[in-house]
C-alpha cells in the first residue's frame, strides 16, 4: 500500500498542509522542516499525485509566490544560431514541456552556445536554481562539449551517444526505421534496393542503418544484393546527386532509401524512400517520426529518475529506441505501377 | 475549456453551481455525482441535470476527472498500483522453473518493491486464460498496469481492450500491441561476442538460428552478425544458418561439412544440437551461447540480464502509470538493455 501525505506528516511531525507546501518548495517553510519532510517523504517512498499536483497548478496566483519544481532542457544550439530551424527540436521541447506540466514540473530551456551559457555558467545557473533534472536534447557533435559535475544531476539525454556521459539515452531507431523502410520497399515489389547515406551518420550509430540493409537483403543471394552507398553528411544533395549516378547505374538501383528528405532530387527517377521525416513531406513515402513523442518520454524517464532518487552517471544506462511509422507516398509507388509509368514514357 | 465570446475573448469556464441552477436549483455535489452517473442520483435527475450542462455548455476538466477517480479510488489503495505480470506458464511455480523466467520475475518484483507497487502473475495462451478472461480479470481486480513476458512467436497476440491499460511488453516483436517494449540489446551484444572471438585467434565464425526462434531476436541477432562480417575478408565469412522444420540435423550436418565454422555463436537448444552434430562429423568446433545462463562452469557466452530486463519493464509501466497513460503513440519505444560477455573457455565436445 503506498504512503499517503498523512503517512509523510506523522512520520515529520507536520501537519500535511506543510508537507504539501514543503514538497511544493514553498518559501515559507524553513530549511529545517523542508530537510524533515523530504527525509520522511524518502523514506516512506512517498510519490504525490500527480492528479492532486496538476489541480492545484491551477490555483489563482496569491501573493507568496509558489516555485514549482524544474526541469531543464538542454541544448547547443542557440535560437539565434538556428535552434527554431530545426523542426527536431521544436517538437522535441513542445513534447517534454507538455508531458513535464501534466506531472507537474515546469520547464526551463537553456542554451550553451555564443551568447548563452557555457559549461561552467550553466553549472553554476542550475545549482542556484535548485534545478537537478536535465533532458539534454541532442547535444550536437561541432559545437559546444558540456561537462558537469555529475552526480548533482538526475539526467536524460536524447542522441548524443557519444558526447555524454552514459546516461538513459533516447534515439531514433535508425535500425528499426531502416528495416521498416527496406521491407516496405519489397512489399511494393522492388528487388534491387539501395541505401544511400552519410559516413559520419554510420559511424556514430555503429552501423545501425547498414546493419538493416544487410538484413534486409539477406534471403537474397549475394550477387543480388545492393551495397550502400555512402556519402559526406557536408555535401549538397546536387554534389549528392552527381557522385550518386555511377552507383545508381552499376548496382541497377530500382529503388533508393536515405536519411534525407531531399533523396528525390538525388534518386534520378528511381523510387525512393527517407528513413526519417519530422513532419509528412506531401509525395514523399518514407519513415515518420514524431519527435514529441521522444521529447515526451524522456520527460518521463527523467521525471522516473528524479522520484526515485536516480543521480549521476548510471553504471548501465539503458537506451529507447523510437520507431516511427510508415508513410505512403508517390516516390515509392507500386514497383508495377512504375515500369508501366515509364513504359508509357 | 473556455467558452469565447464573439469578439473572441476568453470568458469563465461554466461551473457545476451554474449547472446545478440551470437544470433547477441543484447543489452542486449533486451535479457533480450526476454528470459522474453516480447511481445514488435517481436517473430521471441525472439527466435533467446532463440536459441542463450540455444547455449551459459545461465542458468536463480531465484533470478533476482524474482527481475524483484518485479520491474514489482511495478505499481499494491495494490495487492503484497494482501490475499484472502475464506469461506462458500455466503458474508462477511453473514459471520459476525456467533460470531465465526466475530471473525475469525476482528483477520485476524487487523494483515493484522499491517504487511501492504490488505485481501478481496471470497466465496467458494455451496453458493460461483466454484474451476475454484476461480482459475482464484485469477489469475485475481494478489492474491497469500489465506486463508482458517474453511469448514465443507461435503465441497469438492477445486482444485486450488497450485503451483501458499502461502496457509494456518484453520482446513478443510479433506482438503489434503493446507499443514500449524492453528487449536484450543483441545487435550490440553478438557484434562485440564477434569481435571477441576474432581477437581470441577464431577465423571462420558462424552464427546458427532455430526457424523458431523470436523475430525481434532473430533479427537482431543476425543484423548484429551480417554487419560484422563486413569487416571479415569474404573467405572467411561464414553464411548465416537458419534451421527448422523436418531434417534439421541433416541440414546442419550440410551446413557444417560445408562452411566449417570454428566456433558457433547459437541460441543454446540449437546449440546443443549443433555440437553433438560437429562431434559426430570429427569437426573440431566451439560454441558460445547466445543467452547463456550466468554459470560458474566457465563456459563463453552473451549474458542477457534478465532480472534487468524485468525491472526495466515495471520501471517503464510505472511512469505510464503515472499519467495514466494508456498510449496509442504513433511510433513505438523500443529500450535496449545491455547485455554483457562471460568470459571462459568455449564450449567444446
Amino acid at each position: 500500500m503506498s504512503s499517503t501525505i498523512k503517512d509523510v506528516a506523522a512520520a515529520a511531525g507536520v501537519h500535511f498542509a506543510t508537507v504539501s507546501r514543503a514538497l511544493r518548495g514553498d518559501p515559507r517553510i524553513s530549511v529545517a522542516t523542508l530537510a524533515r519532510v523530504r527525509a520522511a517523504a524518502t523514506n516512506l517512498g512517498y510519490q504525490r499525485a500527480t492528479e492532486c499536483l496538476a489541480l492545484s497548478a491551477r490555483r489563482a496566483p496569491r501573493s507568496v509566490q509558489l516555485r514549482a519544481e524544474r526541469i531543464a532542457l538542454v541544448c547547443n544550439r542557440s535560437p539565434e544560431n538556428g535552434y527554431s530551424r530545426f523542426v527536431h527540436y521544436r517538437s522535441i521541447e513542445r513534447g517534454a514541456r507538455l508531458h513535464a506540466a501534466e506531472l507537474g514540473y515546469a520547464c526551463e530551456l537553456l542554451h550553451v552556445d555564443r551568447g548563452h551559457h557555457d559549461a561552467r555558467s550553466l553549472g553554476r545557473y542550475l545549482a542556484g536554481a535548485g534545478i537537478r533534472g536535465i533532458v539534454f536534447m541532442n547535444i550536437e557533435v561541432e559545437r559546444r562539449q558540456i561537462d558537469l559535475p555529475w552526480s548533482e544531476f538526475s539526467a536524460v539525454k536524447i542522441d548524443s551517444e557519444k558526447l555524454l556521459p552514459p546516461f538513459t539515452s533516447l534515439a531514433v531507431d535508425q535500425f528499426g526505421t531502416t528495416l521498416l523502410a527496406f521491407r516496405r520497399m519489397r512489399t511494393l515489389g522492388y528487388r534491387r534496393v539501395g541505401l544511400a547515406v552519410s559516413d559520419e551518420g554510420e559511424l556514430t550509430s555503429g552501423g545501425l542503418s547498414t546493419a538493416a540493409s544487410l538484413l534486409a537483403q539477406s534471403e537474397l543471394p549475394e550477387a543480388e544484393q545492393v551495397r550502400p552507398f555512402y556519402f559526406s553528411e557536408g555535401l549538397t544533395n546536387q554534389t549528392v546527386g552527381r557522385l550518386i549516378r555511377p552507383w545508381l547505374e552499376r548496382e541497377r538501383v530500382e529503388a533508393v532509401i536515405s536519411h534525407r528528405t531531399q533523396v528525390r532530387t538525388y534518386a534520378h527517377g528511381r523510387a525512393c524512400a527517407t528513413t526519417c521525416m519530422h513532419t509528412p513531406v506531401p509525395g514523399l513515402a518514407g519513415v515518420m517520426v514524431d519527435f514529441r513523442q521522444v521529447g515526451r518520454q524522456a520527460v518521463a524517464l527523467l521525471v522516473g529518475q528524479l522520484q526515485s532518487g536516480q543521480f549521476g552517471v548510471p553504471a548501465k544506462g539503458t537506451r529507447s529506441y523510437f520507431q516511427g511509422v510508415w508513410y505512403a507516398g508517390a516516390s515509392a509507388p507500386l514497383y508495377t505501377a512504375l515500369k508501366e509509368r515509364r513504359a508509357g514514357v | 475549456m473556455k467558452a469565447q465570446t464573439k469578439k473572441g475573448e476568453p470568458v469563465r469556464p461554466v461551473t457545476m453551481r451554474e449547472v446545478g441552477q440551470a437544470a433547477g436549483g441543484y447543489h452542486h455535489s449533486t451535479v457533480s455525482l450526476a454528470l459522474r452517473n453516480d447511481p445514488a442520483i435517481r436517473a430521471s435527475v441525472r439527466e435533467r441535470i446532463q440536459r441542463a450542462a450540455r444547455k449551459v455548455g459545461y465542458r468536463r476538466d480531465p484533470l478533476l476527472d482524474a482527481f475524483n477517480r484518485r479520491r474514489h479510488a482511495v478505499g481499494k489503495r491495494e490495487s492503484l498500483h497494482s501490475i499484472a505480470v502475464i506469461g506462458d506458464a500455466a503458474s508462477l511455480r511453473e514459471l520459476e522453473r525456467s533460470a531465465r523466467c526466475r530471473a525475469l520475475w525476482s528483477g520485476a518484483a524487487a523494483e515493484a518493491q522499491r517504487l511501492g507497487c504490488q505485481i501478481e502473475y496471470l497466465a496467458f495462451g494455451a496453458e493460461g486464460l483466454t484474451s476475454q478472461r484476461l480482459d475482464a480479470v484485469l477489469h475485475a481486480r481494478g489492474i491497469n498496469g500489465v506486463i508482458f513476458l517474453p511469448f514465443g512467436p507461435k503465441v497469438a497476440p492477445p486482444a485486450l481492450t488497450w485503451s483501458r491499460y499502461s502496457a509494456v511488453k518484453i520482446e513478443c516483436g510479433h506482438f503489434s500491441r503493446p507499443e514500449f517494449t524492453i528487449a536484450p540489446a543483441l545487435l550490440q551484444g553478438v557484434g562485440e561476442a564477434f569481435d571477441t572471438l576474432r581477437q581470441r585467434g577464431f577465423r571462420r565464425v558462424g552464427l546458427v538460428l532455430g526457424a523458431g526462434a523470436s523475430p525481434l531476436r532473430t533479427d537482431l541477432v543476425s543484423a548484429g552478425f551480417l554487419l560484422k562480417q563486413q569487416s571479415v575478408s569474404v573467405n572467411e565469412r561464414v553464411p548465416l544458418g537458419v534451421f527448422g522444420g523436418r531434417g534439421t540435423n541433416r541440414q546442419i550436418r550440410d551446413w557444417l561439412s560445408r562452411h566449417r565454422p570454428d566456433v558457433v555463436l547459437a541460441e543454446p537448444e540449437v546449440g546443443n544440437a549443433v555440437g553433438e552434430i560437429a562431434a559426430d562429423i570429427g569437426l573440431s568446433c566451439a560454441r558460445v551461447s547466445i543467452d547463456a545462463v550466468e554459470s560458474s562452469d566457465g563456459a563463453m557466452g552473451i549474458i542477457v540480464d534478465h532480472e534487468r530486463l524485468g525491472a526495466v519493464a515495471i520501471a517503464q509501466v510505472v511512469a505510464l502509470m503515472r499519467t495514466r497513460e494508456h498510449p496509442t503513440t504513433r511510433g513505438t519505444f523500443t529500450t535496449f538493455v545491455a547485455t554483457a560477455w562471460q568470459d571462459g573457455s568455449p564450449e567444446k565436445e
